[in-house]
């Protein structure tokens, strides 16, 4: 499979400001997203996930409460560089984003199809027949029932899942190169939630974009990724294929992880494993290794030396003092 | 098979909401659970899984008596509870215990959580000051909880020590029976791994019975011996554990167990797809509720209610697929 | 405690330090707050000289406040009345001094009384829905008259006394706090802590008043600093009108209305009593919103 890449972000860090002072939320995160994969971001709250995604469209308010380090190449052009003003021909066209609570992301008082329409009149400044075409074609594309009619209703006339199938359709009119999805599907049931990742799989082999699943949901990884990242308290810990990640992980943290979720084919016996202690506060970084507080196999050179991320294979990168001795 | 105690089970219950309009009279019902049946023996982990609106948690409450039912009895320990008032359900509280969802909001942020486990002892008459302390100091040890913890604010805890709060004041009354709401789904993967284990490493100390809601089936898989399917207000299948994953029968099951993702990236599973929405439980549909989705629905399926019956001694299902009493053309 | 070794890990004293070093860095906590916030202090400030020029009122006085001189009516400020003196040649500097007296305890006294009420009246509004109805149409019913107008009237019923003026202004005030605290109850009762109290068996009486009152408290406390900032100002709008205190009596709100007719030859009988009314509502508002964030765990 020859990688054309979409996407590179190169030592991102976010701090933002707040009355205790600053607070480095990613410290140093740099991965890449091809064409036609489904890059995975795990990690527990606190990770930094949802910071780094929002970071690669400038979400953050840069005046008043965030600050951004290293570069995000999109096309080989830094975002950063790129004015703010401009970032909103980036946001929608090129990347576009979907959120976890669609009921709460879409506008109440306008029918669906408007919304869909919206980023078509702006983007591709297509006229109205036109856009309303294009609608009624994404709404068959995500799969809504009926979509003749189901244009003209207002957000509250539908389930759950399906309001997530028109976010889909929203974030995909323009036909962006690169989707992200922070956590789509944990406010739904799971036949919802397993709609919705089939839906985003299949969109993604179909349209043949970068796709990045940030989420919590180990299993969902499983399924629908082929590489994934894992993070922890603002770093990648482990960047693997998916097979790596779940048959050999090479950092305790991802270990855990696989260890401590109940398994479907699992023996119900054996007893869960723990990792200790919680994730500590954004204030309250670690010295060295951020995960030696927490590590059953830290040293003292892991709680004094921060390790890097290094390469262990062609396709598995590692941040732990264990796999470079 | 040797005959389990029953600690605590529901007949036929049913839980109506009136819908008022206006000048305040009732012109629906939401029919959130709608006559189950099921019983929770002494010492075992009975899983209560469906989806959203299927009323498990609305169960859970019914059988807590924080509801009380429409229809049915609630009987605890060969005690009908149903229609006690508040007054007279107080001396049955120590019996049974309930753990929330959302440790954030299950804690009053005003009170230190040493007053908390203090006052549930108060309420339920330990005088001594002293008596209340020592209780709740030995509570807080055996949720893995520190002594310096009992003097501080719930704020000042994560999610998981919320939660071993929580655990800590269900627990303070030595009850029989603790029905757990999702009790893990609010919390991070590896802090759910140290809940879960907790959950159990209890139950092995006390006998306890759990009736563990969830919509995780990973998670009720692994802590359930017993597992029930809800489905729109009615128990569709009840089955012990193994037997439920080996051999599901009810067709929503099959749907729901097909949907589940399995943290394992070299297998490739057949979902079942269902059409259509959830149906309101305003004016679910008649005969079967599930007979608008089911792929196997039939004329019979919209006209006939299919009751709960044994297939085998570990395995009850409620579908006109397998009732050959109200389904003449059933296997 | 019979046995000190029943209690796990450490010992009785062990915990005792615990504890003590935990309170205290509550109350540290606490503190820096509070002081953290210049504005809500500098209320406070405002509040406490207030207080001690009402306690204090004989010995900071430097006049009898109720003694006439005719012949030193209307006088400007000079060294020997710093704020002047009124028509009938009364010290305007004694008078504001006396009337801090009557200004602070009329606030104090509407704003606890509504408090208590409306926090009362919130509360048993949110158990019952028939109560409701009938608590809140009161609720409404009198807050659709205007203020000012309820309380003259009230006034007109009751006769022209210091306890009169209390009454209306609690009476007024009363229906804010209870909607406030009724809404706010509303919000607590569907709590999970709420749901898991009423597991335990807590009778209502204590689910109402150690878990949901406390809960409700800061909304209630921020609507009593408005209470009393609105009162002090209405005693005055009365006493202005006519229809507060008995005449005579030193009043902050009296003074405006007994400078009215001078304002254009007299500034000083307005401007006094004008800004010490002014800087204490402004106190108190400070004050208050420092007391909400202080009294909210959350923000701590």
């Amino acid at each position: 499979m020859s990688k054309e890449e979409i996407l590179e972000v190169k030592n991102l860090s976010t701090t933002f400001r707040t009355e205790r002072g600053d607070l480095k939320a990613i410290d140093g995160v740099s991965f890449e997203v091809y064409k036609g994969e489904i890059l995975g971001v795990v990690g527990e709250s606190g990770c930094g996930k949802s910071v780094t995604s929002q970071s690669i469209l400038r979400l953050y308010d840069e005046k008043y409460t965030a600050k951004y380090d290293g570069e995000i190449l999109l096309d080989g052009k830094n975002i950063f560089d790129i004015p703010l003003k401009k970032m909103q021909e980036i946001r929608g066209a090129k990347i576009s984003m979907v959120f976890q609570d669609a009921l709460s992301s879409l506008n109440p008082v306008l029918k669906i199809g408007d919304q869909i329409m919206e980023p078509l009149r702006i983007h591709q400044k297509l006229g109205k027949k036109e856009a309303r075409e294009r609608t009624l074609e994404m709404l068959r594309l995500v799969g809504i029932p009926a979509p003749d009619k189901r244009i003209d209703q207002y957000p509250h006339e539908l389930s759950g899942g399906m309001r997530q199938r028109v976010m889909i359709a929203i974030a995909l009119a323009c036909r962006p190169q690169l989707l992200i999805a922070d956590e789509p599907t944990t406010a739904l049931d799971v036949t919802i939630q397993a709609q919705i990742m089939d839906l985003i799989v299949d969109l993604n082999k179909k349209l043949d974009m970068g796709v990045i699943l940030i989420t919590h949901d180990l299993a969902v990884v499983a399924e629908t990724c082929s590489r994934v990242v894992v993070m922890y308290l603002g770093q990648i810990v482990e960047e693997a294929d998916v097979n790596d990640i779940f048959d050999n992980p090479k950092h305790p943290y991802t270990l855990g992880l696989i260890k401590s979720i109940p398994r479907l084919d699992g023996d119900p016996n054996e007893r869960l494993y723990m990792i200790k202690g919680t994730v500590p506060l954004l204030n309250q970084i670690p010295n060295g290794c951020r995960f030696a507080p927490r590590c059953p196999y830290a040293t003292d050179k892991c709680r004094t030396n921060m390790p890097e991320l290094k390469a262990v294979s062609p396709t598995q990168k590692v941040r732990c003092w264990m796999v470079e001795e | 098979m040797e005959e389990k105690k029953v600690v605590l089970s529901s007949e036929h219950v049913s839980q109506f909401f009136p819908i008022k309009n206006g000048f305040g009279q009732v012109v629906n019902y939401v029919k959130a659970v709608d006559g189950v049946t099921l019983e929770l023996h002494e010492g075992e982990t009975y899983g209560l899984v469906g989806e959203t609106g299927c009323g498990k948690s609305t169960l859970g409450r019914t059988l807590i008596r924080l509801l009380e039912p429409t229809e049915g009895n609630v009987v605890l320990n060969g005690e009908d509870i149903s229609h006690l008032s508040e007054k007279e359900m107080r001396k049955y509280r120590k019996e049974v215990q309930m753990v929330f969802q959302d440790p954030y909001t299950s804690l009053n942020p005003r009170q230190k959580v040493g007053d908390i486990l203090m006052e549930v002892l108060e309420i339920h008459g330990v005088k001594d000051k002293d008596e209340r302390m020592e209780i709740a100091m030995k509570m807080l040890a055996k949720v893995g909880l520190r002594p310096e913890h009992f003097y501080r604010y719930p704020h000042e805890f994560s999610g998981g020590q919320r939660q071993r709060v929580g655990l800590a004041r269900a627990l303070i009354l030595n009850p029989k029976v603790i029905i757990c709401d999702e009790p893990v789904s609010a919390l991070d993967v590896s802090i759910q791994a140290q809940i879960i284990n907790l959950l159990q490493d209890l139950q092995k100390e006390d006998k306890l019975s759990y009736l563990f809601i969830a919509h995780d089936m990973s998670v009720v898989k692994y802590i359930s011996d017993r597992i029930g399917v809800m489905y729109l207000g009615h128990l569709m299948e009840e089955a012990e554990t193994e037997e439920l994953f080996s051999n599901t029968l009810h067709p929503y099951a099959q749907a729901l167990l097909s949907a589940v993702p399995n943290a394992n990236p070299h297998e490739e599973k057949q979902r079942i797809v269902l059409e259509g929405d959830l149906p309101s439980p305003i004016n679910p549909p008649t005969g079967c509720v599930f007979h608008t989705r089911c792929p196997y629905a039939k004329a019979i399926c919209s006209e006939k209610i299919p009751v709960l019956k044994s297939v085998n001694e570990k395995h009850k299902v409620a579908c006109l697929l397998y009732d050959k009493d109200l389904n003449p053309d059933a296997e | 405690m019979t046995n000190d070794m029943n209690i796990p890990f450490e010992s009785k004293e062990e915990l005792e330090e615990i504890r003590k070093t935990l309170v205290k860095e509550q109350r540290e906590l606490k503190r820096k707050k509070f002081l953290k916030n210049k504005m809500s202090v500098a209320g406070l400030c405002i509040v406490i000289i207030m207080i001690i020029i009402a306690i204090f009122a004989p010995s900071i006085a430097t006049h009898d406040p109720y003694e006439t001189n005719v012949m030193e009516s209307l006088l400007p400020p000079s060294a020997q009345h710093w704020f002047g003196t009124d028509k009938i040649g009364r010290d305007v500097f004694s008078r504001v001094i006396y009337g801090a007296r009557i200004s602070l305890f009329v606030g104090v006294s509407v704003g606890g009384i509504s408090a208590v009420l409306g926090l009362i009246i919130g509360l048993y509004a949110s158990t019952n829905k028939v109560l409701d109805n009938i608590l809140m149409r009161c609720c409404d019913g009198l807050r659709s008259i205007p203020n000012l107008l309820l309380a003259i009237t009230l006034m007109t019923v009751l006769g022209a006394a210091l306890k009169n003026v209390i009454i209306s202004l609690a009476i007024v005030s009363t229906p804010g706090v209870a909607r406030m605290a009724r809404s706010s109850a509303l919000v607590v009762r569907e709590q999970t802590y709420v749901e898991a109290m009423r597991c335990l068996g807590a009778k209502k009486s204590r689910i109402l008043w150690k878990h949901i009152a406390p809960n409700i408290l800061a909304p209630v406390i921020v609507q009593m600093t408005f209470a009393f900032a609105s009162a002090i100002i209405a005693e005055a709008s009365l006493s202005f009108l006519g229809a507060g205190v008995p005449s005579g009596t030193p009043s902050w709100g009296s003074m405006l209305s007994e400078g009215k007719a001078v304002i254009y030859s007299a500034w000083w009988m307005i401007a006094f009593p004008g800004a010490f009314t002014a800087l204490t509502v402004l106190g108190l508002n400070l004050f208050g919103d420092g007391l909400r964030d202080l009294l909210d765990p959350l923000t701590n």
